[in-house]
C-alpha cells in the first residue's frame, strides 16, 4: 500500500473524481438538468455561507472516523461492510452505558465514547472471528450484521428504553455532561477535533507497531505472513475489532456531539460513503479526513441540489458508486504487469 | 534461405537500466539455440522481445527476412513464435483443451467444438512424443504436465519458433531426459528451439548453437562443438569460480528427530507414512525424490504450517506438537525456506527491511513495546543483500520490482541470519545462476561447518552429492535412507527415486 500521499495517490483519486463528476453531469443530463448550474446549486450550497460550511464539517467527522475504520479492515483484505451495523452498536452501548450510569461528571464524555468504542470493536470482531474460524465471508457477515444492528435498534428506541414520554422512537437525552464540546452556536462539534487526532495515530499504529505490521502482511499474503509466524485468524479478528471500534466511535460521536440520545437514522447509508472515502485515500489514513470532506460536501452540496432543483438525492448514491468504480478500474490497472 | 527468425542490434533500456545493447540472435529451421546466462544477464528481456511482450527500444526483428514490429504476443505467435515462461501461463480450473484454445482465433464462435479441437490436441502430443490427456484438468496435472500442456499449446498456435525459459529448472532427472527428446523431435520436424538455461548438462544435451549473454551483451557465439564447460563458465561470469566444496567432518548432537511421521496432502491422500529420521547439528542431511512425494508436506510439518496424521517430532529434545505455532519455532531457532517461496515467502509490495522483518519481526533488536524498529531492520536487510550480492534493490523499492533470483537470495540470507538451530531448506538454489549456487552452497556448507543443521530438499542428485552428509528419499509414499554418499553409488539413490 502506498503511503507517499499526496503524491502518487493524488492522481488517482483525481482521475476518480474526475470521472465521478462527468458519469454524474451524464445522469443530471438525463434528468433534464443543466449540469453546469447543478454544479454551482452543490458548491454554493456546501460552501457558500458559514452555516453551510459547519454542516459540511459536522457530516465530515462521521465519514472520516468510519473511514479510518474502514482502511484498517481492508488494509488486512477483510472487506468490512458492516460500517452501518458497528456504527449502531456503538451509538446503543455509548447511549446505554451513560444512562446505565447517570452522570459522572467529567468522565462522562470518556465513559460515553469508550462504550461505544467497545460495542462497535465487540460486534467487529464477532464478523472477524466467524471469518477466521469458518472461514465465513465477512461481506456476508458484516452486511447481514447490519441488519440485526438495524432491527435491534428499532426495537430498542420502541421498547426498553425508549423516552419517557414515549411519543417518538428515540431514547431520552443523555446528562449534559456527556455532551460533546461545542463550537459556533452548537453548528459542529469537537468530534473533528477527534477524528483528526485517531487520523494520527491510526496511521501510526498502521506505520510503526508490530501490530501494524502483521496487519500488513497478513493483508499481502495470508501464506507468507503464516509462513513468519504471524497467525492471521488471529490478525483478522483483532483488525474487525479495531475496524469496529473505530466505527463503534463514530456511533459514540453522533450521540454525543449531533443528537444528544439515541435515534433511528442518525448516518443513513454513512457506512457506504465511508468505504468510497476510504478507498478513494489508497487506505491511507492521513488522507482520509481530507477525502471525508469531500464527500462531506458532496452530501450537504446534494442536500442543496434536491432543495433548489428538485434532484432526488439519491444521485450522491450514484456518485460514490462511481468514484468506487472509477477507483477499482484506476487500481487495476496500476496493478497490472507493466 | 533467410532464418526464421533474426534479432539485430536488439537493445532495450528501463529508466537507467540497460538491460540489452546491440544483441543478435538467429535461428534457423530445425536449430537448438541455447541461450546461458547469469540472472539479470538479460535472457528473458530478449525473449520477452522475440515473443512480443516488450517491445525493443532499438534494433530489429525479422522473421523468414522480413522485418516485423510486434505489439503483442499475438504478433509474435501469428507470425509462428511461441514461448514457455518459467511460470506456466495456466487456468488451473480449465481443462487442457481449453487452455489450448484459450484465445486461439480458430475458437471464434459461441459454439465452442472442443471436442473435435482436443482430438487434434491428443493426436499433435502424441506425434511429438509428450503424453497429455486433454480432457484433464489443469489443477490434477503436476508440474512437468503443465509444462508439456505449454509447449503443446505454443505449437497448436503453429510455432515455427519454440522458446523455453528455464525448462529443466521444476523438473527431475528422468523428466528433464522426456524433454530432451521432445526438443529432438521438434528439431527434426523443422522448429526452431531457443532453450534458456543456467545449466551446462542442459545445453550439451541437446544444443547445436549457443550464444552466452553478460549485463545485457552477447560474450560469446559460437556451435557448441566448439566451446568446452570451462569456456562457457568462464564467458557466462567473466572469472574463475572454485566450484570445490570444502567439507569438515563433525558429529554433532541430534537437534530434531522425527519417528513414523504420516503426513497427508491438500486433497487428503497420504504423502507418505512411517517416516523416521534424525537431524545432527552440523550435518547437511539431503532429502532426495521426485517432487511431489511429500518433501514439501513434510517440510510445512515440520515449520508448523501443516498438521502431522501420525507420528512424532523432537526438537531440541522437546517435542513438537501440533500447538507449537510456527513463530514459537521460529524463536526457537529453526528457520524454512519453502519451496513455492515467491508466492509464500515474500510480500512482493513491501520494501527489503519489511521483507526481512517478515521471519524475525517477534525479535527483540526489532520490536520493542509494540513498535517496530525498521532502522536496525533496514541495516540488517542492507547486510544481507551485501553478503548475499542481491542486485538491483534500492531503499523504498518493492521486493517484487527484483528478479525472482535476487528475491530468492533475500529469502535466504534472511533466514539464516541471527543463530538459527536448524534450517529446512527447500531447493535453495534452483534458478539461480551458476556463480551464485556456488557462493549460496559455499555458504550452506560454511554455516554448517558452524554448527547449523541443515535439512537440504532438492531434486539436484548432483548438488546433493556434493553437499550431503548423508540422503534419505521420499518415494511411493515411503522413507528410504539414510545413506552416506561416499558409501552408496549414485545409481542406487537414482533407483530408489524412480521407485525402483
Amino acid at each position: 500500500m502506498n503511503w507517499r500521499f499526496p503524491l502518487a495517490a493524488g492522481r488517482t483519486a483525481l482521475v476518480a473524481a474526475a470521472g465521478a463528476f462527468a458519469v454524474s453531469a451524464l445522469f443530471l443530463l438525463l434528468a433534464g438538468q443543466d449540469p453546469l448550474r447543478a454544479a454551482f446549486v452543490m458548491i454554493g450550497g456546501a460552501l457558500g455561507s458559514l452555516d453551510a460550511a459547519y454542516e459540511v464539517l459536522t457530516r465530515t467527522i462521521p465519514l472520516a472516523i468510519l473511514g479510518l475504520g474502514i482502511a484498517v479492515a481492508f488494509r488486512a483484505n477483510v472487506y468490512n461492510i458492516g460500517a452501518d451495523g458497528q456504527f449502531m452498536l456503538g451509538a446503543i452501548a455509548a447511549t446505554v452505558a451513560i444512562q446505565a450510569t447517570g452522570d459522572l461528571g467529567g468522565l462522562s464524555l470518556p465513559w460515553l465514547l469508550a462504550a461505544g468504542a467497545v460495542g462497535g470493536a465487540l460486534f467487529g470482531a464477532l464478523a472477524g472471528w466467524l471469518r477466521a474460524r469458518f472461514d465465513a465471508s465477512e461481506i456476508i457477515v458484516t452486511i447481514m450484521l447490519n441488519y440485526i444492528a438495524l432491527q435491534f435498534l428499532a426495537w430498542l428506541v420502541r421498547g426498553p428504553i425508549q423516552e419517557t414520554v414515549a411519543i417518538l422512537p428515540r431514547s431520552n437525552l443523555i446528562p449534559e455532561p456527556a455532551f460533546m464540546p461545542d463550537f459556533s452556536d452548537g453548528q459542529t462539534h469537537a468530534g473533528i477535533v477527534i477524528a483528526l487526532v485517531l487520523a494520527v495515530i491510526v496511521f501510526a499504529v498502521l506505520r510503526h507497531s508490530v501490530f501494524g505490521y502483521r496487519l500488513d502482511a497478513v493483508g499481502e499474503s495470508r501464506p507468507a505472513a503464516e509462513y513468519g509466524g504471524i497467525s492471521a485468524g488471529r490478525v483478522i479478528v483483532l483488525a474487525m475489532a479495531a475496524s469496529g471500534g473505530l466505527c463503534g466511535l463514530a456511533g459514540a460521536v453522533e450521540v454525543a456531539g449531533v443528537f444528544h440520545r439515541l435515534e433511528e437514522n442518525m448516518a443513513p447509508g454513512a457506512g457506504v460513503t465511508a468505504i468510497a472515502v476510504a478507498l478513494l485515500a489508497r487506505l491511507n489514513p492521513l488522507a482520509i479526513p481530507f477525502t471525508a470532506l469531500l464527500f462531506g460536501v458532496l452530501t450537504v452540496g446534494a442536500g442543496a441540489l434536491q432543495r433548489q432543483m428538485g434532484v432526488p438525492f439519491p444521485l450522491l448514491w450514484i456518485i460514490e458508486a462511481v468514484v468506487i468504480f472509477a477507483f477499482l478500474l484506476a487500481g487495476v490497472r496500476r496493478t497490472r504487469p507493466a | 534461405m533467410p532464418p526464421l527468425l533474426a534479432l539485430r542490434g536488439i537493445g532495450k533500456r528501463f529508466g537507467d537500466l540497460v538491460a540489452l545493447a546491440g544483441v543478435d540472435l538467429e535461428i534457423g529451421a530445425g536449430e537448438v539455440i541455447g541461450v546461458l546466462g547469469e540472472n539479470g544477464a538479460g535472457k528473458s528481456t530478449l525473449m520477452n522481445i522475440a515473443s512480443g511482450l516488450l517491445l525493443p527500444d532499438d534494433g530489429d526483428i525479422l522473421v523468414d527476412g522480413a522485418k516485423r514490429r510486434f505489439e503483442g504476443p499475438r504478433d509474435a505467435a501469428a507470425a509462428g513464435i511461441g514461448m514457455v515462461h518459467q511460470h506456466y501461463l495456466l487456468v488451473p480450473t480449465l481443462t487442457v483443451t481449453e487452455n489450448v484454445m484459450l484465445g486461439d482465433p480458430r475458437l471464434s464462435s459461441w459454439r465452442t467444438d472442443l471436442k473435435r479441437h482436443g482430438a487434434d490436441i491428443a493426436a499433435l502430443a502424441a506425434r511429438i512424443g509428450l503424453p497429455v490427456d486433454p480432457a484433464a484438468r489443469i489443477e490434477r496435472i503436476d508440474i512437468a504436465g503443465r509444462q508439456r500442456v505449454e509447449i503443446v499449446k505454443a505449437l497448436h498456435r503453429g510455432a515455427r519458433i519454440l522458446i523455453l525459459d528455464e525448462p529443466t529448472a521444476v523438473l527431475s532427472e528422468r523428466e528433464r531426459a522426456d524433454l530432451y527428446a521432445v526438443i529432438r523431435t521438434l528439431k527434426r520436424e523443422g522448429v526452431g528451439v531457443v532453450l534458456i538455461s543456467h545449466k551446462l548438462d542442459d545445453i550439451y544435451a541437446v544444443c547445436d548453437r549457443v550464444t552466452v549473454l553478460r549485463a545485457g551483451r552477447v560474450v560469446d557465439a559460437a556451435p557448441l562443438a566448439e566451446r568446452s564447460r570451462e569456456a562457457l563458465v568462464r564467458a557466462m561470469i567473466g572469472e574463475e569460480i572454485a566450484v570445490e566444496i570444502a567439507k569438515a567432518s563433525t558429529d554433532g548432537e541430534t537437534v530434531l528427530a522425527v519417528r513414523d511421521l504420516a503426513v497427508r496432502r491438500d486433497n487428503g491422500t497420504l504423502a507418505f507414512t512411517g517416516a523416521s529420521f534424525e537431524l545432527r547439528a552440523g550435518e547437511i542431511l539431503a532429502l532426495a525424490g521426485v517432487e511431489g512425494n511429500g518433501q514439501q508436506e513434510l517440510a510445512e510439518v515440520l515449520a508448523g504450517l501443516r498438521p502431522a496424521e501420525a507420528g512424532t517430532i523432537a526438537f531440541n529434545g522437546k517435542p513438537l506438537t501440533g500447538g507449537v505455532s510456527p513463530r514459537r519455532r521460529r524463536e526457537r531457532g529453526l528457520r524454512h525456506v519453502p519451496h513455492d517461496r515467491l508466492h509464500n515467502a515474500v510480500l512482493s509490495r513491501r520494501s527489503l527491511a519489511d521483507n526481512f522483518l517478515l521471519s524475525h519481526w517477534f525479535d527483540r533488536a526489532f520490536g520493542r513495546r509494540g513498535w517496530i524498529r525498521r532502522r536496525p531492520a533496514r541495516a540488517h536487510a542492507a547486510a544481507v543483500a551485501r553478503a548475499f550480492d542481491l542486485r538491483g534493490g534500492g531503499p523504498g523499492k518493492p521486493l517484487g520490482a527484483l528478479s525472482g533470483g535476487n528475491q530468492q537470495k533475500l529469502v535466504v540470507g534472511r533466514e539464516l541470519w541471527g543463530s538459527p538451530r536448524v534450517l529446512i531448506a527447500a531447493h535453495p538454489t534452483r534458478g539461480l545462476d551458476v556463480r551464485t549456487v556456488a557462493a549460496l552452497q559455499a555458504k550452506l556448507v560454511e554455516r554448517r561447518n558452524a554448527g547449523l543443521a541443515i535439512l537440504l530438499i532438492s531434486s539436484d542428485l548432483g548438488e546433493i552429492w556434493q553437499m550431503a552428509d548423508r540422503v534419505v528419499v521420499l518415494a511411493q509414499g515411503r522413507m528410504l535412507g539414510p545413506v552416506r554418499p561416499g558409501e552408496t553409488s549414485l545409481q542406487q539413490i537414482g533407483t530408489w527415486i524412480s521407485g525402483g
